[in-house]
């Protein structure tokens, strides 16, 4: 047995414990056997983050570090404490959880990033995952200010709502929350608001399938690219970035048309 | 000649609700585990992902998910002087196919039986006396009791995370649960769904007369639930598309959504799809199974040695099998003697269409169970003396949805088609609720299960024989609690009631119910049961049996429960006991 420890950092607990990870998901109270101070935690997550390299893939050419990329199909979100994509709403516990197990309130882990959880982070103490999440709560944010959303009253928004309703509803529920470690929420998601958006239309034109982890199944998430068309999914990629809070560009039928 | 392939630990004849458990619980005692599946692989988001899965003519009609006759029917026939036919098209029931079983096509319901259900002959001998038995009706007691059952149901509602309130806390009475329940250790682990009108109502007009409904347990998911396993299942959109499909949202406890993410990824877990298995193969002494033959969708023939067989597939064919691989001796209904195939017993239902004039009640807001349930009249829950039956039923309230080819409600005597019948269905489907019963069935020496000696299925092998008709003390209960159903109906507001109990012959259209049991049934003694209280064979010790096949008769509620339970509380013997010391459980 290591050491196991409970501290308070930025207004969350972090629970850096390295008890079985299957115990730390369940939230069992940690024991304090030890205090580091912020900073060490912090610095011990840089050195890890620095490490593994995280910022080949979240770090655009010539682009300030951690501020994303786009890799192929998929977005390589900002690990920054940004308002639109970063993840911003985003806990050290909640950060924590997502590299342990591929999961979280939030996100399902699939695509590069799945193999990364499977290959990598799956495998770290949930000591080291917790200062991961200390290092990148530590970032600033990108500094951009809240967006205005298209208005509803928009043709691409009220169509693409019906499809909405229709296609989509049935698990990321009419309030886009989703449901924990099963159906990604798409409120506060980093890669829904995205500047450009590759994973959505990814995982909307061919489906996904998250990672599955110990203590966290695989769940997948059916294609639609054989069932709605071009304007179709622009009009409901639309309606998601807008829709709950959110804000974000439209996305056209060309740029499905592209990605097929 | 089939090639014969190394061998494993464990060999699993389906893979279904029973078979998903037992393959998740050996593995995890660290056995090696090969299930073999006459089905096809199915999984969520790719065979019925939520925008194609409400497809009625495909499922509802076309029955995608169950088996095909060519691959293996039965043959029927009422009396056992008359000569059965091949079933050619499946109604009255409708057996699963595939990976998950019939766990991927139910509609949810999991309730327990009673106590006295658990104990149906003694409990009815002790208060009614034994002339309360009819000639020919061969009730007996389960080998095990209610409480003996209690925390493996309790470990299976918290596998599906079943919805519901519970009626009776470590004995104490609840509000707004069944107080006819047995004691429960614990709550539901998700509260009761949401109730549609209809539901509304008949808790309103039964509790008018005194009644005591509760919500049904419930499969669909109320809230987003993570089991033990540590497997997520979604919250219910009330789509109206349970029974007969697939659930695409994650909502619906099934394997694919309790049981096989955590299974799957397993290293000493393999699988096998449309590979369906012909024998179980004994050694030379007859006692011992040295593993199953099974054939390929190629036609191949493979031997898969196995140190312990679990016969997991549904009711009809594990005593198939049985009776094809020669385990335990084949029941003969003439001299009364041997076991497999006896006891056959099915459910009786019936049902009360209730006309409410001025009322929208929105049929297609709906989920599997969706609904309110009274068991005032089930089991022995009721005093019987000089209504001439035994047994009950469960009265429900249960609405699993407003789907346009199956689900327009109307009265016998509207039009069948034509403009008549679309000014009835435009009248009716907003305004006809249909209320149902779930009736036990007891079972008598002439309802029974043997090899057809004309009917092959593909392989050459007999067929399985089913020979059952309606008794008296069934279709005497249905009158009963379908007149109790009725009165409620009239308390629900109907303006006009139509009562339909369930009369005979036995027919094999329309589709009554799924809950076939019997034919492998458990039991204290080698006489009466072909397998012990733990589903083991008294005859060949390393094969056992799992699913409604065990029960010694059908109480009047689903079975799933169960069939759940008595998985749960075979292999805590299994690992407990067997494993460290094969052998019979129970002194033969």
């Amino acid at each position: 047995m290591r050491r196991t420890l409970s501290r308070s950092l930025a207004g969350v607990t972090i629970i850096s414990a390295s008890i079985y990870m299957g115990v730390f998901l369940k939230g069992a109270a940690a024991q304090t056997t030890a205090s580091p101070t912020d900073q060490q935690m912090i610095a011990d997550g840089k050195k890890l983050v620095d490490a593994n390299g995280c910022a080949a893939c979240h770090t655009a050419p010539n682009a300030a570090p951690f501020s994303g990329n786009v890799l192929g199909a998929w977005n390589a979100p900002p690990l920054l404490n940004n308002v639109h994509d970063g993840i911003g709403s985003w806990s050290v516990d909640d950060i924590a959880t997502y590299l342990l197990t591929g999961h979280n309130a939030f996100a399902e882990a699939s695509g590069p990033m799945g193999d990364v959880i499977t290959n990598t982070t799956s495998k770290l103490s949930a000591a080291d995952a917790g200062a991961i999440g200390a290092f990148l709560k530590s970032l600033k944010g990108d500094g951009a200010v809240a967006r205005e959303p298209i208005a509803k009253t928009n043709p691409q928004m009220v169509f693409g709502a019906r499809i909405y309703a229709n296609e989509c509803s049935a698990c990321h529920t009419q309030e886009g929350t989703g449901a924990p470690n099963l159906f990604p929420s798409l409120k506060a998601s980093p890669v829904v608001e995205a500047d450009n958006p590759v994973t959505l239309m990814q995982v909307v034109l061919h489906g996904a399938q998250s990672v599955g982890t110990a203590s966290a199944a695989a769940v997948a998430m059916p294609a639609f690219g054989g069932q709605l068309s071009d304007e179709q999914i622009a009009d409901v990629l639309t309606y998601i970035r807008n829709s709950w809070g959110n804000a974000a560009p439209a996305v056209t039928a060309e740029t499905i048309k592209a990605a097929r | 000649m089939a090639q014969k392939l190394p061998g494993k630990d464990v060999v699993i004849i389906g893979l279904g609700w029973t078979g998903s458990i037992l393959a998740y619980e050996l593995t995890g005692a660290g056995l090696d585990v090969v299930a073999i599946e006459r089905g096809a692989w199915r999984d969520t988001s790719t065979d019925f992902p939520p925008s194609t899965a409400p497809d009625e003519l495909r499922y509802g009609v076309r029955l995608d998910l169950f088996q095909r006759p060519e691959q293996s029917t039965l043959t029927l026939r009422n009396k056992m002087s008359q000569t059965a036919l091949p079933i050619r098209q499946f109604g009255s029931f409708l057996p699963g196919n595939g990976v998950g079983g019939a766990g991927v096509h139910w509609n949810g319901y999991t309730y327990r039986f009673s106590e006295s259900d658990y104990k149906a002959y003694s409990h009815n001998v002790a208060r009614y006396g034994k002339s309360v038995i009819p000639e020919g009706m061969t009730l007996q007691d389960y080998p095990v009791s209610y409480a003996d059952l209690e925390p493996h149901f309790d470990k299976f509602e918290k596998l599906l995370g079943i919805c519901g309130t519970a009626g009776n806390l470590n004995g104490k009475i609840q509000p707004g649960g069944d107080p006819f329940e047995g004691p429960r250790m614990s709550e539901y682990p998700n509260p009761p769904d949401q109730m549609p009108l209809g539901p509304t109502l008949f808790t309103k007009g039964a509790k008018e007369l005194g009644f005591h409904p509760f919500p049904v347990p419930s499969a669909n998911m109320s809230r987003a639930y993570t089991n033990p396993l540590g497997v997520t299942l979604g919250q219910c959109s009330f789509c109206g598309f349970c029974e007969r499909y697939g659930c695409g949202n994650y909502a619906k406890s099934s394997p694919q959504t309790c049981v096989l993410p955590a299974l799957m990824p397993r290293k000493n877990f393999e699988l096998r799809t449309l590979c369906n298995v012909t024998k179980i193969n004994l050694d030379s002494t007859g006692k011992k199974a040295t593993g199953v033959t099974y054939v390929d969708g190629k036609g191949n023939q493979f031997e898969q040695p196995a140190n312990l067989v679990l016969v997991c597939s549904f009711s009809f064919n594990v005593v198939h099998l049985m009776l094809l691989s020669g385990i335990g001796e084949p029941y003969d209904p003439v001299s009364g003697k041997g076991v497999v195939g006896r006891n056959f017993a099915y459910q009786c239902t019936s049902g009360v269409q209730v006309k409410l004039d001025n009322r929208i009640l929105n049929p297609f807001i709906a989920n599997g169970v969706g609904g309110m349930a009274l068991n005032d009249f089930n089991g022995d829950n009721f005093d019987h003396t000089g209504l001439g039956f035994i047994g009950g039923a469960v009265l429900q309230a249960t609405q699993s949805g407003g789907r346009p080819i199956q689900q327009i409600n109307g009265f016998s005597d509207d039009p069948k088609w034509g403009s008549g019948w679309k000014k009835a269905t435009k009248e009716n489907y907003q305004t006809i609720y249909a209320l149902g019963t779930q009736g036990s069935v007891y079972p008598y020496k002439d309802a029974y299960l043997d090899l057809d000696p004309t009917y092959k299925d593909p392989y050459g092998s007999p067929l399985l024989r089913l020979t059952f008709d309606w008794h008296e003390n069934e279709l005497k209960m249905s009158a009963f609690v379908t007149d109790k159903l009725a009165k409620v109906g009239k308390a629900m507001g109907g303006a006009r009631i139509q009562a339909s109990p369930r009369t005979g012959p036995y027919t094999v259209v329309p589709y009554q119910t799924t809950h076939t049991t019997g034919g492998a049934v458990m039991g204290d003694s080698r006489e009466t049961s072909v397998v012990n209280k733990y589903g083991q064979s008294w005859d060949v010790s390393n094969v056992f049996v799992y699913g409604s096949g065990l029960f010694p008769q059908n109480a009047g509620m689903n079975p799933t429960g169960t069939v759940g339970a008595l998985t749960y509380f075979s292999v805590e013997a299994v690992k407990n006991q067997y494993l460290k010391n094969p052998g019979p459980l129970v002194p033969v």
